[in-house]
Order: C-alpha cells, then structure tokens, then sequence
C-alpha cells in the first residue's frame, strides 16, 4: 500500500491570511472549479479556503447561531440580490473568510487511511502535512484513483 | 381516522407546503408548523391520528435531544474567544436585564408562581436573528452599531438558552410543590441544582466517549448511526435518571465539539437527518393546543410585552457602560434587540413539554401571542435604532 507522500501533488498553490478576495478570484478564475486552498503563514498551514467559504462573502456576520439552529429560521440568502460594492475586493480578505479547523492527512499515512478519512468528511481534496504541521502537498480523491490505475496499467 | 403513517406522511408534506407560503409573507417556518398543527389538529379538521397525537410526548423528547445536541456546538473555547468584548457585555447584560425583569414582574406583579415566572423570564431575552439580519441588510446599515448589533443577536441566544435550561430544571422541582415559596425554596435549589450538574455530568461523560470511539468510523453511513445513538442514549439515560434531556445533549454537543481538533462532520451529518423530526414536533406542539386559549393575550402576555423590552434596554445600557462602548451603543443598542420570534416559541415548547399541562399551556400560548406581536414591532423598532444611531443612508 504506498503512502500519501508518493502520490500527493507537492506543487500547491497556496495563499496567506492577507490575500485579497481579488487576487484570490484571479488567482483561480480559469479553473474549472473552485480547488481547495490552502492558507499557508511561513510554511506552516493555517487555514484552508474552500467554495463555501467564498459564499460567505455574500453574507457577511451571519450569526453563528443560525447555522446550528437551521430549522427555527432557515432564509437563504438570494446573491443575485446581495449588494457587493466593487471595493469588496480589496476589502475581504482571506482571514475573514478561512477555516481554521480543517481536515488533514500526514504525508506517511497510508493511502487507505486518507481516502477514508475523506470518504467519511466529505471532501475530494486535503491539504497533506509533515510532523510540524507544515504544508508538503495537496491530495485528492483523484489523485489515489489513478495511481491505481496506473499501478494496475490501466494508463 | 386516519391511519399513522398516513398522518405522518400529511403532516410532513402540508408542513412543509405551509412553511414555504409563510416565509413568502415573512414569518419563521415554526410558526407555520405550529399554526399548520392547530389546524390539523383535533380540534378543527382532525387529520392526525390519536396513536401520533398520544406519542407527542416521545416526539418531543427526542426532538429536544437533537435541538440540544446540535446548540451544544457553539459552546466551544474556540468560538466564545472570537467575541468581542462590548458584544460579550451587552449579550450578557441584555440576557440578564430581561430575564430579571419579566421574571420580577410576572411574579411579584402578577403574583404568578415562582416556577412559572423563572420560566417566562428565561424566554424573553431571545432574539430573532434573522429578522434583524434582514433588517441591517435592506436599510444597508454600515458601522460599528450595526456591527455591535449583529454580534450581539448572534451570540445572546446562546446565553439564553443556557438560562432557560438552567431555569427549566429549576422550575421542574419547584413546581411539584405548592404553597409557601421561601420554606421549599431552599431544598429546591439544591435539588435543581443537583439536577444540572447530574445532567453536564452526563453529557460530559458520554461526549468523552463518543470522542475516543470516534477514530474507528469509516464511513458517513457509520457517523450518522453513531451520532444518533449517542444522542439518543443521553436522552434515554437523562429520562432514567430523571435529568435533565437539554442540559446533558446540549453538553454532550460541547464536549464532542470541544475535543475535536478538527472541524466535526457529526453536526454537520445531521442536517440531512433532522429537518423533519423537528417539524413532526412543532406540528404536534400546534395539535395539541387548546385553542381556546389562544384567542386572547391575557394578563401575563401584556406584562411581558411591556416588561421585555425595557429589560432588554437596561441591561444591555448596563453591559454597554461596563464595557465602555460608544454613546449611542449604549443608547440605542437594546431597541435593536426588541424582534423575537422562533427561538422564544422553540423555548416556549419546551417548557410546555416538561412543566404540568396548566402551566405549559399557559406559557406556550402566552409566548405565541406575544411572538406575533414582537415580530410586527420589533422590525421597525430595529429601523429606528439604527437611524439614530446614524448608521442608515449615511454612506452612499
């Protein structure tokens, strides 16, 4: 069974809590969809921005109860409708829209590990980790499925 | 008679047909379930079957369990360090503020029983959040009122549902007893309070478990199972020791939130699970009102129309002062708070779940009446505040 750290991409694309939303759209804007990103501070890994994170954006301060309490006062927002000035872009930055508790998976755990630790979280892509918590790569779903494909000589 | 599958089947799918039509005019789903309840209900077209309506009481129980379990998630270090320091005081002050006031009131004023008045007073601090989200959001209301304001809806319902579990166990012991107050007042206490402690003890507890066992999960089939079965096993324990079914769930959700370093998908699982559960049981909270209380506002209902608020105002201008916050935040913060809505009638509910049938009713449909009515004032009262404190029309 080979480990996270041979089949884990090791070129990441990464940003910083000071990353603008303007810069971070641009970053990725040709992309066929949004990719999880990591929010790196000197190496170490301090936060991820995912999809739904950028959604937030369209509501800004929702209480945090509401989120727990989704049946008592459930609108969703309609974006079409949100006011989002253009200065926005400079004014969010990745701090205020990042989680900062996020699934990882280290670099010498075992591929079965990490898919099912993917499997039960619901994600496609995790941010891999070395023993002081630095980032060494990105792996996703995908990437484990062709390498057995490959192992196998399907490609 | 219908038979039960087929009432569930009805009550689920008109729930959700009479939830929908009411957010279009603006009211919260809940009182559209309650509301949809009533009229299904025994009392005018009688589409539920009697062996659903006689298991309100289990519905109940295990509608409370999941409602606290998933509360229990924001009671972590990790979220309460991100308050600010004037939103902590004002929540807390605005919390207290109208917990002492109505509770004084309803019980010294109106000389209701002790039990009945701690229970009334926990309800009125809640707040509707989203009213008062949709209310910044239409004016474009910008600055640090509005942001204070915001901060405060968020985070104060929180506190109140600590106090109202809190006064719930209280107000269950108390209530068995009748007549003088001040000679039972003292073993009551202690038994309340052993009451609490008993329950954070066992959520405590089985959180600590349910954490280590978790690494062995594989599958989000494997989570969700889990998740339940714990959730009903705190319940189901609380019943047995004659805990408290709130208190203990809402701290297994702490615990279990707590100890994970990570994000926890076990809140998250259950939002694909609980959703109709929740509406089984505000659609049977509705069916087993008796309406003909539900015609007039009564005594108490007015007292706490025009108690709350003032409470509300004076200790949140007292969290403001002690925190050093701005003039108008102090000022005006309070009539920002005045909306309420689900969350005091899923209180209310709650109450009428555990307290004897008298006062239950009494509560519940008190609350329900008065919701209506804070739901009409609230929003332009919350307009108000926010112009005074110029924070509407100002930037653009």
């Amino acid at each position: 069974m080979g480990k996270v750290k041979d089949v884990m991409k090791r070129d990441v694309i990464t940003v910083t809590r000071s990353t603008n939303l303007r810069e971070l759209l641009q970053k990725f804007k040709d992309f066929h969809t949004f990719p999880l990103v990591p929010v790196v501070e000197e190496k170490k890994l301090v936060g991820v921005v995912k999809l739904e994170n950028i959604c937030k954006v369209f509501q800004p301060k929702e209480p945090e109860i509401l989120k727990t309490l989704h049946f008592i006062d459930e609108r969703p927002v309609n974006i079409f409708e949100v006011d989002t000035p253009p200065e926005m872009g400079y004014l969010v930055l990745v701090e205020d829209i990042m989680d900062t508790r996020f699934i990882t998976v280290e670099e010498e755990d075992n591929l079965n590990d990490a898919l099912s630790k993917m499997r039960l979280n619901n994600l496609i892509q995790v941010p891999v980790i070395d023993k002081n918590k630095n980032l060494v790569g990105i792996i996703g779903v995908f990437d484990i499925i062709k390498n057995l494909f490959m192992e196998r000589g399907i490609i | 008679m219908l038979n039960v599958i087929l009432s569930l089947g009805l009550i689920i799918i008109i729930g959700l047909l009479s939830s929908r039509i009411f957010n279009k005019i603006k009211l919260p789903s809940v009182t559209a379930y309650i509301v949809c309840g009533i009229l299904m209900g025994p009392y005018i077209l009688n589409l539920i079957s009697k062996n659903v309506l006689n298991a309100s009481g289990l519905v109940s129980n295990i509608a409370l369990s999941f409602i606290a379990f998933s509360l229990g998630q924001n009671f972590t270090l990790y979220r309460l360090r991100r308050i600010g320091k004037s939103v902590f005081a004002i929540s807390i002050g605005e919390v207290l503020g109208a917990f002492i006031i109505v509770t004084l009131s309803v019980w010294l004023l109106l000389g209701k029983p002790f039990y009945v008045a701690i229970v009334i007073g926990a309800i009125a601090p809640a707040t509707a959040p989203a009213a008062v989200v949709m209310i910044t959001r239409e004016y474009r209301a910008k600055g640090t009122f509005t942001d204070t304001l915001l901060g405060v809806v968020a985070i104060d319902d929180a506190w109140g549902i600590i106090l109202f579990a809190f006064s719930l166990a209280l107000a269950k012991t108390v209530a068995g007893t009748h007549g003088g107050v001040f000679a039972t007042l003292f073993p009551d206490l202690l038994h309340g309070f052993m009451e609490v402690f008993g329950s954070l003890f066992l959520g405590f507890i089985l959180g600590g478990i349910f954490s280590y066992f978790f690494r062995f999960l594989k599958t989000p089939a494997h989570l969700l199972i889990y998740v339940i079965g714990f959730i009903l096993l705190t319940g189901g324990l609380s019943i047995e020791f004659n805990l408290s079914v709130l208190l203990s769930n809402m701290m297994l959700g702490a615990t279990v939130a707590n100890l994970s370093k990570t994000e926890n998908r076990a809140f998250e699982i259950l939002k694909g699970f609980d959703p109709p559960i929740y509406l089984l049981f505000f659609v049977l909270a509705g069916a087993n009102l008796e309406i003909a209380n539900l015609t007039e506002l009564g005594l108490t209902g007015i007292i706490y129309v025009l108690t709350r608020l003032p409470g509300e105002m004076l200790g949140a201008f007292l969290g403001a002062l002690v925190s050093k916050a701005e003039k108008r935040i102090k000022k005006y913060i309070g009539l920002g708070l005045a909306p309420q809505a689900g969350v005091a009638i899923g209180l209310a509910l709650l109450a009428k779940a555990y307290l004897p049938k008298d006062a239950g009713e009494m509560i519940l449909s008190t609350i329900i009446v008065t919701t209506v009515i804070y739901e009409l004032i609230g929003p332009p009262l919350v307009r108000i505040a926010l112009e005074r404190a110029g924070e509407i029309g100002s930037s653009d």
